[in-house]
């Protein structure tokens, strides 16, 4: 397709300033990146990267990250299809609601949490279930709350996406409306969906502000990723900061990267 | 055409330039620690000498970062003594020029009513109390609860102790704000917290023999100061009888004599207290659920 | 059979009242109406796929709308005809199989066999996508029926398709209806094609069931008017009853002036001397007649004269617009090529035309 060119240069002009914009912003955060190695020194990136805080708070981004999604994911899934397929009362209601934490700010959200706790109900739910204020679970709620509505979203696009007449042929020929969920508008959504866990993972990945007002930043039990290069700025420690964007960026990009293969092999022609 | 655009050009230019190199403007890197106390001072500040003085407000550490980072600024004004040392060490400030401002003591603060009834240091080991103090490696206040700790406790109760540790808070206003957002039951912070929220936190006073150290808030002159002049006047402005009355309205210590009713009389000012290791990553171990 | 009873559905600007419908088993029934009147719901309503607001629906004597849909052994084709995309055109057609936990081995043979007659075994490892338009309807139909449904939905089958294809499904859909005689219930807005592939036809205008009966009958003797337009009738007169004979059984009917004679079991129910009718009869059944030639009796009551005003050639026939001397009333008249060129026709020309009367049809 890219060998087959109109003459003329206005699609020249049209092609080059559209691929032009996309360099362009390549080169913007490409930029960004190789200016962090202008400030850092080898050895120090080796100490601090086996740091046994380090690889904690890599860990811990890592599996938070990883749970926050896959709760985002097991309560957004069901409800981008009730939002994308049903018709109900209220529905633009809760389709609006799912702006909420766009519009709040990460430390808005973080403090609506941490007020939550201290009504009545809150403080039920902590003595008798689980401790979230600053608490492991509070890591992974804050990162939930902070994607799930963006899941839904990116996932009821998908759904929109694919014809409810295959699931209405599907149940005229004999499946439930589970099965013809499972069968044919899971495996057709199954691309969009992997794409949209990506982004939601990656997301929650990077969350600061709700995480640090919840669940605290405390080294080698609540800091994560973001949260130690924020304290590592805030110790005035430029060096282990840049250090730790260095590796969270790098590790987070191999994983996308990496996902998007193998995401990409799945195809149905 | 081209003409009008190049006249708009230099106009900008000059006015842009005009604006950063004026010398009615200052700018200061400060600790949020006295934010109350200082947003009053700047504004009679400008009243009586014309200088604006524009103040960035955050984190001891992080604001230092920023003034690194950035090659600018007239004035670092952190919340305790420990930032000021390293930016003294990285050179950053005229050591000359450093000043104390005023005295800072470490408390117990509470939720307002004390819920829980914390009455001294001991009654922090008590079981399911909620405790936080600010990060200590980074955090002067937090320093100085870890040597509280360390030289008030004996090693079962300090056992205790980290057992309800439940956060590391990452800054001094942060360690206020965890009981006013009723996060934790009681932090290890300053005095005068109590009088930042009023409404929500209450200073539990600790023994004279339990502080080990008095803090204060220093300022100096940066060495990225484009005048040098006007970042002194508002150093004695600070110092002057009307700054001074500033502070004293946020109930800050103005001298040490005053600082000394709450402690013992040879307590030193400042210093260095070596951080022992263990308090420096809290490991999942020592968490209790 | 399966009865459709007191069908209600009233949706948005949609007012569907109290349909039934009755199809025989094994019987190719087609609900014929223009677009856009609901047809769709209608058979969503039948599928389960929407609730309607009345209605009963029994197959047999099993009273099957509370069922769900997956229980009603009703097959659907859609009009975009839905072939899974992420599944190959072998898994496409046994899918109802397997999803009932139907025996495969009972199936098999079945389903080989309408795979054979279907002209589609190259086919089965391919994907949808790689499917002519074609193939993909020969795909779909097999799917829905290899599970061998108790009624097979079809939504406009030849809607969109080139007029060679569309002569292809339509033999083909008549091969596997003779084949393997699903009860077949079609929903279309084209005539020829309910007329080519139905056993009977239920014309629904407006909400409601117009018509219904063996395509003949309703290709000839429309209900009413409003039917006659749809099925594109030209020849629609407003007439009167003139007096009506019981002894010979036949009604005169006036036109504008001019007068006809018929049969009165063609008038219908509403034979009252005076009664204001529509007169109807069908372009092919008008003959001009040849001078000399000798004319049958069914022709010779019922003679005018006139001119031809305009001739169009449409290819397969020739349309000739006539209009009477007496009562300047305008006829279409349709005249096969063969017998075209036998006549020397030109516009102008004054011929006499005869109504065939067993083909006058009376409305009210």
């Amino acid at each position: 397709m890219e060998n087959e060119r109109f003459e003329g240069n206005g699609e020249m002009n049209f092609r080059h300033t559209m691929l032009g914009a996309a360099v362009c912003l390549f080169i913007f955060y490409l930029g960004l990146l190789l200016s962090l190695f202008y400030f850092v020194s080898g050895r120090g990136f080796w100490e601090v990267l086996i740091h046994p805080a380090t690889l904690s708070a890599i860990r811990l981004s890592i599996t938070a990250a990883t749970l926050a999604t896959f709760f985002a994911v097991a309560i957004g899934l069901p409800s981008a299809y009730a939002l994308s397929r049903f018709e109900f009362p209220g529905k633009r209601i809760i389709d609006t609601f799912l702006e909420i934490p766009m519009i709040m700010s990460p430390i808005a959200l973080g403090a609506s949490l941490l007020i939550f706790f201290n009504t009545p109900l809150g403080e039920m739910i902590q003595k008798r279930g689980i401790f979230f204020v600053f608490e492991v679970p509070g890591v992974i709620l804050a990162q939930f709350a902070t994607i799930a509505g963006l899941a839904t979203r990116l996932i009821k696009a998908c759904l929109d996406e694919i014809s409810p007449r295959y699931e209405a042929v599907a149940r005229s020929l004999g499946s439930s409306s589970w099965q013809a969920f499972y069968r044919i508008t899971l495996p057709l959504a199954l691309k969009g969906l992997i794409a949209s866990v990506i982004l939601c993972w990656a997301k929650a990945v990077g969350e600061f502000g709700a995480t640090v007002t919840l669940a605290g930043a405390m080294p080698g039990k609540t800091e994560t990723m973001p949260i130690a290069i924020f304290t590592a700025l805030a110790s005035a420690n430029i060096n282990k900061t840049i250090v730790l964007i260095i590796i969270l960026v790098f590790f987070g990009l191999c994983t996308l990267y990496g996902v998007r293969l193998t995401g990409e092999r799945r195809r149905y022609d | 055409m081209k003409r009008v655009i190049l006249v708009a050009l230099i106009l900008a230019f000059t006015i842009v330039h005009h604006a950063q190199s004026s010398s009615n403007r200052i700018l200061i890197y400060a600790g949020a620690a006295s934010k109350p106390a200082t947003e009053e001072i700047v504004k009679g500040f400008k009243e009586k000498t014309g200088i604006i003085a524009d103040v960035i407000f955050g984190g001891s550490g992080f604001v230092l970062s920023q003034m690194k980072l950035s090659k600018k600024g007239d004035l670092y004004f952190p919340g305790s003594s420990d930032f000021m040392e390293v930016a003294k060490k990285e050179d950053l400030v005229f050591p000359e020029s450093e000043k104390i401002v005023v005295y800072l003591v470490p408390a117990i603060n509470v939720q307002k009513g004390n819920p829980k009834g914390i009455h001294s240091l001991r009654d922090l080991t008590r079981d399911r109390i909620r405790v936080a103090i600010a990060n200590p490696e980074m955090v002067c206040v937090g320093t100085y609860a870890v040597e509280i700790i360390e030289k008030n406790l004996a090693p079962a109760e300090k056992k205790k102790f980290k057992k309800n540790l439940v956060n590391y808070t990452e800054s001094c206003e942060k360690t206020a704000s965890v009981i006013s957002l009723k996060a934790v039951d009681a932090v290890i912070g300053w005095r005068v917290f109590q009088y930042w929220d009023p409404e929500r936190i209450e200073t539990i006073l600790l023994k004279p023999e339990a502080i080990s150290r008095i803090g204060y808030i220093p300022i100096a002159i940066s060495k990225f100061t484009r005048d040098k002049i006007a970042a002194q006047k508002f150093i004695d402005f600070l110092l002057s009888s009307w700054g001074k009355a500033a502070f004293q309205k946020y109930h800050y210590l103005m001298d040490l004599q005053e600082s000394r009713r709450f402690t013992k009389p040879d307590t030193p000012v400042g210093g260095e207290y070596l951080l022992p290791e263990e308090w420096k990553m809290k490991g999942s171990k020592e968490t209790a659920k | 059979m399966i009865r459709i009873e007191g069908l209600t559905i009233l949706f948005e600007t949609f007012k569907i009242m109290d349909l039934n419908i009755t199809i025989e088993e094994k019987e190719f029934h087609s609900l014929l109406g223009p677009t856009g009147c609901g047809k769709t719901l209608i058979l969503e309503s039948i599928m389960g796929l929407r609730k309607p607001t009345k209605g009963k629906i029994w197959i047999g004597e099993r009273e099957i709308q509370t069922l769900p849909p997956e229980r009603r052994e009703i097959s659907y084709v859609p009009q975009d005809l839905a072939l899974f995309p992420h599944l190959n055109v072998k898994e496409n057609i046994f899918y109802g199989i397997k999803a009932r936990n139907l025996d495969k081995q009972v199936y098999d043979d079945y389903v080989q066999l309408q795979i054979q007659e279907m002209k589609v075994g190259h086919l089965l490892e391919r994907y949808p996508a790689n499917l002519s338009g074609g193939e993909k309807k020969r795909v779909a139909l097999l799917r829905a029926l290899a599970s061998k449904p108790k009624l097979l939905l079809l939504d406009e089958p030849l809607s969109g398709l080139d007029p060679a294809i569309k002569v292809e499904i339509q033999q083909l859909l008549k091969t596997l209806h003779s084949s393997f005689n699903p009860t077949v219930l079609c929903v279309t807005h084209d005539f020829e094609e309910a007329y080519y592939l139905s056993d009977r036809i239920t014309i629904f205008m407006d909400g409601k069931a117009e018509q219904v009966g063996k395509k003949d009958d309703i290709f000839l003797k429309p209900a009413s008017k409003k039917v006659a337009q749809f099925l594109g009738a030209s020849n629609l007169y407003r007439a009167k009853i003139l007096s009506k004979d019981e002894f010979t059984q036949r009604a005169t009917i006036e036109v504008d002036g001019l007068q006809f004679s018929m049969p009165t079991r063609l008038c219908g129910d509403s034979v009252e001397v005076g009664r204001e009718v529509d007169l109807f009869i069908r372009p092919e059944e008008v003959m001009i007649l040849r001078d000399g030639k000798p004319v049958k009796e069914s022709l010779k009551r019922n003679i005018c004269a006139g001119k031809i005003t305009e001739i169009t050639d449409k290819r397969r026939y020739q349309l000739i617009n006539f209009q009477t001397m007496e009562g300047k009333i305008n006829i279409e008249i349709s005249i096969p090529n063969y017998a075209f060129r036998n006549l020397n026709l030109s516009v102008g020309k004054t011929v006499h035309v005869a109504l065939r009367e067993e083909s006058l049809w009376v409305m009210s």
